[in-house]
């Protein structure tokens, strides 16, 4: 990938949450919760991320942020090694780099009213002098995510979770960020009102120039969003194609099964489905080799013995698996 | 009621009064359910879909919910059909679990936490049907081994915290079936579910049935399940049902602006690319059911709205002729604009 | 769902409003601690003033008299002086009214210059709020056996009794919600209580030694206080010589551990397990035992009323651990919350997350605590009293004067209703705490938002 252009890059990050139990709380285990991603994202790109719960989607997103530290591995924006800055340090990346989560019920503090939760950052970062200057600043802010200016005296709790995911975003925009990480922002939210938000981000990106990390389980909403899609299973990248490609050609079993898993809202259409066996293993004791194989129709033995190396398949299309005759 | 019919849901209103005012959660809801036919009802969040299930079942939180009308017209495995609304609560109890099962959306909260799950169906068995408890486990043994938990035996001594997500909704279908149901009323079964398990849950649900040959009252907010499971579909929306028919008619012509706009605003995989540069929004909120808009409820919303026709009454449901119901003044024009 | 909600509909309030009793209990306390706070204005003598010619020793609540007997028509309130004579059967004291000396017409807003008292120990004044002329008495409540005016010592005692509450109940929150809060917040982030040596860089270089020092001292005094043992115990027979061994060898051994960890790794502790577990520590103390063993070693010759504040203000002390319990459990969650995470990843520090998204989330918890913890204390004040252990003549509390009240056994009960007084006033205060708390658990509790 041309280095000039990529605003974030992870390699082989790792996130182990250590399991302490006995007397002394000793670590007995641990939850590999992310085991090995790298990917880079180019500026103004979305890269979609998609997986099922306990995938290590999230961890990821929260990681590359700093918000849980890395166990191993690096992280670079743009350019720079943020893994082991410290905190002051780290400051003014914060102000580049900023997250909008799942839940429109916990993201916003319940005893903050919606000027002072979108103020909040610019305080932080002495972003307007005075306060009607911060004032003016909400007021644009909440106009740019198509909410009133006569909301800011109101409290979360009057909104519903689709304007309170657009003050989430309003929050999130207010430092002029670079890159935002999308932590599930639309699975919380009614049908009729996550076409909304999806659109929302979509025209925020434009206009603004963003890069985004789109995360979320929903593998249709992320088709319209991405220009390129990862699939993680247990901690690890499965596959990662542009959007069209990964969608129409898939090349790694799991994201076959997940693709064909997704029901389809049309009765007329008929596919065959590919219904995997079983649950997805346990993060502490992951199956050897490649982790997927327990669950694959495609397996042979050779699968428990190597782990699969994130290899390019066709031009800008990876994907985790030993057997290229397949798919 | 008609000799197919197992279940007739008629003009059902449901209101909660609270501290801040009445809401009409379920306000005049008719449907009925034929049997071993899938019934999806299909709504987003406060349309009155969970309240109405929970109606059936008589299972309203009292106070503040009140069913406040209407009638829930049920036939019994004794071929007698029943008010379910003017049952005594001793009455109501027999007809539960052993009549009309449910299974919830959250797996994890909706088994208890301290018994075993063996314990807990056999439970079930012991108190509608009478038997042993060994018999009664033998039978759960022989529900778990049905509903394709491997190693039946073994797992009727874990405890809800030692299985999976899918293997508890799993343990849920089975305690429902346990005592051969005519009727289950599934509120979103799925949608706690991850995809690839899902589409497992889906699979066995649609097993049974052919199998059992009971009816199956789906509740749910996504469209791509409603396709896959639904024989009919209801849509409810602020309280109301909006749209009635068979699920084909239903997603390849909707009458309701609504029901056009949800399918228009989900994404769907199943498209060819040049589609998807957008979707199809629907503008506005969910309203507040406390303060339901005039006239039809989703008038604000409506891309077909008239001044001082929609916002006058609420529009009654209007059979169309083709065995399908709309609750929309305009039904006919934008139907044949369209056309 | 966006209908406006502003500073005057405010739900919390409305709430409340709604909660009628607690209303009621609000505006009781308003009344009381006014009351006491204004203590000299509201009595109308001082409480320690009596006179001992002609004696008024339990003189029965002063009748106010409306009508005016003579013309039997409305008359300005007023009092009759009376006349004191011994029952010659229970040799008690017996006060009759004697209009002869004429009417004592109740004025407002007197000036008692012969009397005066003080506001908050600074202002003085001399102005009551009511009274009568001399030599007439209005006795509200009636008088103690020294014919001191109850009503006035009643008032003059909530000063006591209805801060004596409030003041503990202070001492233990502020203390609670710090340690809560430290403990809650940085749970899992242990700090350092030593450093190895390779990590000694930057502040390392001047934290590292000193750390050392101090866990080489410790190291040091184990073996001390091993070979002391050794030396000091006198037996030369084989068994006390193998316990010496055995006691030296368990200090080297404290001493050899010390040293291991200090080289290998950094010795942390996570100051929420040292919190946590004072708490324990703290819970197991008797503080019955404690408090009087406390009383016992303060000097008699301080003020007592300074000793009995100091003493249950050392009650607080050790009483916030079951607060700083609740205050760790709610911090723990609200740290967790997308919120927190959010000001975060906003580069927020670690005192402004605490201040503003921490600490707020405890306050309804808190000030519910705080309103359902004082009436406890008000409680607490009288038994204490009661057994001798609180506030001592000449000061005057609501226990105190319960306790007088019981003096003269059952009879005192009987011929001397109003004795009961105080104790009237201590069970409407405890009950008005108790509804203001209800009153705002209600109105304050999340689960019940919508």
């Amino acid at each position: 990938m041309n280095g000039n252009h990529t605003l974030l890059e992870i390699r082989d990050l790792k996130k182990h949450f250590p399991i302490r139990g006995g007397v002394l709380s000793r670590v007995v285990a641990s939850v590999k919760a992310v085991d090995g991603v790298s990917f880079a994202i180019r500026r103004g790109e979305v890269l979609g991320l998609v997986g099922e719960s306990g995938s290590g989607k999230t961890t990821v997103g929260r990681t590359l942020l700093r918000l849980i530290e890395p166990t191993g591995g690096r992280i670079l924006f743009d350019g720079q090694d943020i893994t082991e800055l410290p905190k002051n340090a780290l400051r003014p990346f914060r102000r580049r780099m900023q997250i909008i989560f799942q839940d429109p019920f916990s993201s916003l503090n319940p005893r903050m009213t919606v000027g002072d939760i979108i103020a909040e950052p610019l305080i932080i970062h002495g972003i307007g002098k005075t306060p009607q200057e911060r004032t003016e600043r909400v007021a644009e802010l909440l106009k740019l995510v198509g909410l009133s200016p006569d909301h800011m005296r109101r409290y979360p709790h009057e909104f519903s979770g689709g304007q309170r995911q657009r003050i989430g975003i309003a929050r999130a925009l207010a430092v002029a960020p670079d890159f935002i990480v999308a932590d599930e922002p639309v699975s919380a939210l009614d049908v009729s009102i996550q076409a909304q938000v999806v659109n929302l981000l979509q025209d925020l990106k434009e206009e603004l120039g963003l890069t985004l990390l789109f995360i979320a389980h929903d593998l249709a909403v992320v088709e319209y969003i991405s220009d390129r899609v990862a699939v993680m299973y247990l901690g690890k990248v499965m596959e990662l194609a542009p959007a069209r490609e990964l969608y129409r050609n898939p090349k790694h079993p799991y994201t076959e099964a997940l693709l064909s898993a997704v029901p389809i809202p049309d009765p007329t259409v008929k596919r065959e489905r590919i219904v995997l066996e079983g649950d997805i293993p346990s993060p502490i004791n992951p199956p050897s080799g490649c982790v997927f194989r327990t669950r694959c129709r495609y397996a042979l033995p050779e699968c428990a013995q190597v782990v699969p190396e994130l290899k390019e398949v066709a031009p800008g299309h990876y994907k985790a698996c030993i057997r290229d005759d397949i798919l | 009621m008609d000799e197919k019919r197992l279940l007739e849901v008629k003009d059902l209103k449901v209101h909660f009064f609270t501290d801040d005012g009445v809401v009409k959660a379920v306000d005049g809801v008719s449907f009925h359910v034929d049997k071993g036919e899938t019934l999806a009802v299909v709504g987003e969040s406060g349309s009155g879909k969970s309240v109405t299930s929970l109606a059936i079942m008589r299972l309203i939180p009292t106070p503040p919910g009140r069913i406040v009308g209407g009638e829930v017209l049920f036939r019994g495995k004794d071929g007698q059909v029943r008010d379910l609304t003017k049952l005594s609560e001793a009455e109501m109890r027999r007809i539960r679990g052993n009549d009309i099962a449910m299974i919830f959306q959250e797996p994890m909260t909706s088994l208890n936490p301290v018994y075993t799950v063996g314990d807990q169906i056999a439970e079930a068995i012991m108190l509608h049907q009478g038997k042993s408890r060994k018999e009664a486990m033998e039978l759960a043994a022989h529900m778990l081994e049905l509903v394709g938990i491997p190693e039946p035996k073994k797992r009727l001594g874990n405890y809800p915290h030692q299985m999976s997500g899918g293997m508890r909704q799993r343990v849920m279908i089975a305690m429902a079936l346990s005592c051969n149901p005519s009727l289950l009323i599934a509120d979103e079964p799925t949608t706690a579910l991850d995809v690839t398990i899902q589409a497992q849950i889906l699979e066995l649900m649609k097993k049974l049935q052919e199998e059992i040959g009971m009816s199956i009252l789906f509740i749910t907010h996504n469209l791509g399940v409603v396709a896959e499971m639904a024989d009919r579909v209801v849509v409810m929306y602020a309280g109301r049902a909006v749209e009635q028919a068979d699920v084909v008619p239903l997603f390849k012509d909707p009458l309701h602006p609504y029901t056009r706009g949800l399918l228009h605003s989900v994404p769907r995989l199943d498209l060819a690319a040049e589609h998807k540069e957008r979707l199809e929004a629907i503008p506005g909120n969910v309203p507040n059911p406390l303060y339901l808009p005039s006239g039809c409820a989703f008038h604000p919303r409506c891309k077909h709205y008239v001044e001082g026709l929609c916002d006058r009454e609420v529009p009654p449901l209007e059979d169309t002729g083709d065995g399908r119901q709309v609750r929309c003044v305009r039904w006919r024009e934008i139907r044949e604009v369209r056309a | 769902m966006a209908q406006a909600t502003s500073l005057r509909t405010n739900p919390v309030l409305q709430r409340f409003r709604k909660h009628r009793l607690a209303v009621w209990g609000g505006r009781i306390l308003l009344v009381l601690y006014l009351m006491a706070a204004f203590a000299g204005f509201f009595s109308p003598y001082d409480p320690n003033y009596y006179e001992l010619y002609p004696p008024k020793g339990n003189h029965p609540p002063t009748r106010i008299h409306f009508v005016d007997p003579e013309t039997k028509r409305l008359s300005r309130p007023f009092v009759y002086a009376t006349k004191r004579s011994i029952d010659p059967v229970s040799l008690q004291p017996r006060y009759e009214e004697d209009p002869s000396q004429g009417k004592f017409y109740v004025r407002f807003f007197v000036r008692t210059p012969e009397h005066p008292y003080t506001v908050f120990k600074v202002f003085r004044s001399d102005l009551r709020l009511f009274g009568v002329d001399p030599p007439g008495r209005i006795f509200l409540m009636g008088t103690d056996n020294f014919g001191r005016d109850l009503f006035s010592r009643i008032v003059y005692g909530g000063q006591v009794s209805l801060t004596i509450g409030i003041l503990s109940a202070l001492v233990s929150f502020a203390l609670g919600l710090l340690l809560g809060g430290i403990a809650g917040y940085f749970s899992g982030r242990p700090f350092h209580l030593s450093l190895p040596p390779s990590r000694w860089r930057g502040l390392g270089l001047v934290l590292g030694p000193l750390s050392f020092l101090l866990w080489l001292g410790l190291a040091a005094a184990a073996l001390f206080l091993a070979l002391s043992f050794a030396r000091l115990s006198p037996g030369k027979d084989p068994f006390s010589l193998g316990i010496d061994a055995l006691v030296v060898l368990l200090g080297a051994l404290a001493a050899g551990a010390i040293l291991y960890r200090l080289f290998r790794e950094p010795i942390r502790l996570d100051p929420d397990d040292l919190i946590m577990r004072t708490v324990e520590i703290i819970a197991a103390i008797p503080s019955l035992f404690l408090l009087i063993s406390l009383r016992a070693v303060f000097p008699t010759d301080v003020d007592p009323l300074l000793t009995f504040y100091l003493v249950v203000g050392l009650l607080g002390f050790i009483g916030w651990g079951g607060l700083a319990r609740v205050v760790r459990g709610i911090v723990l969650s609200v740290r967790e919350m997308d919120y927190v995470q959010a000001a975060r990843a906003l580069g927020a520090s670690d005192g402004r997350i605490i201040a503003r998204h921490v600490l707020p989330a405890t306050a309804s918890y808190v000030i519910v605590s705080l309103s359902l913890t004082i009436p406890g204390f008000i409680l607490g004040e009288s038994g204490l009293s009661f057994l001798g252990l609180g506030v001592t003549e000449p000061y005057t509390s609501w226990g105190l004067l319960l306790q007088a009240a019981q003096q003269g056994g059952f009879a005192s009960f009987t011929d001397r209703p109003w004795v009961l007084w105080p104790g009237f006033f201590i069970f409407l205060s405890v009950l008005s705490w108790n509804f203001l708390g209800d009153g705002l658990r209600d109105a304050l509790d999340p689960r019940r938002r919508t």
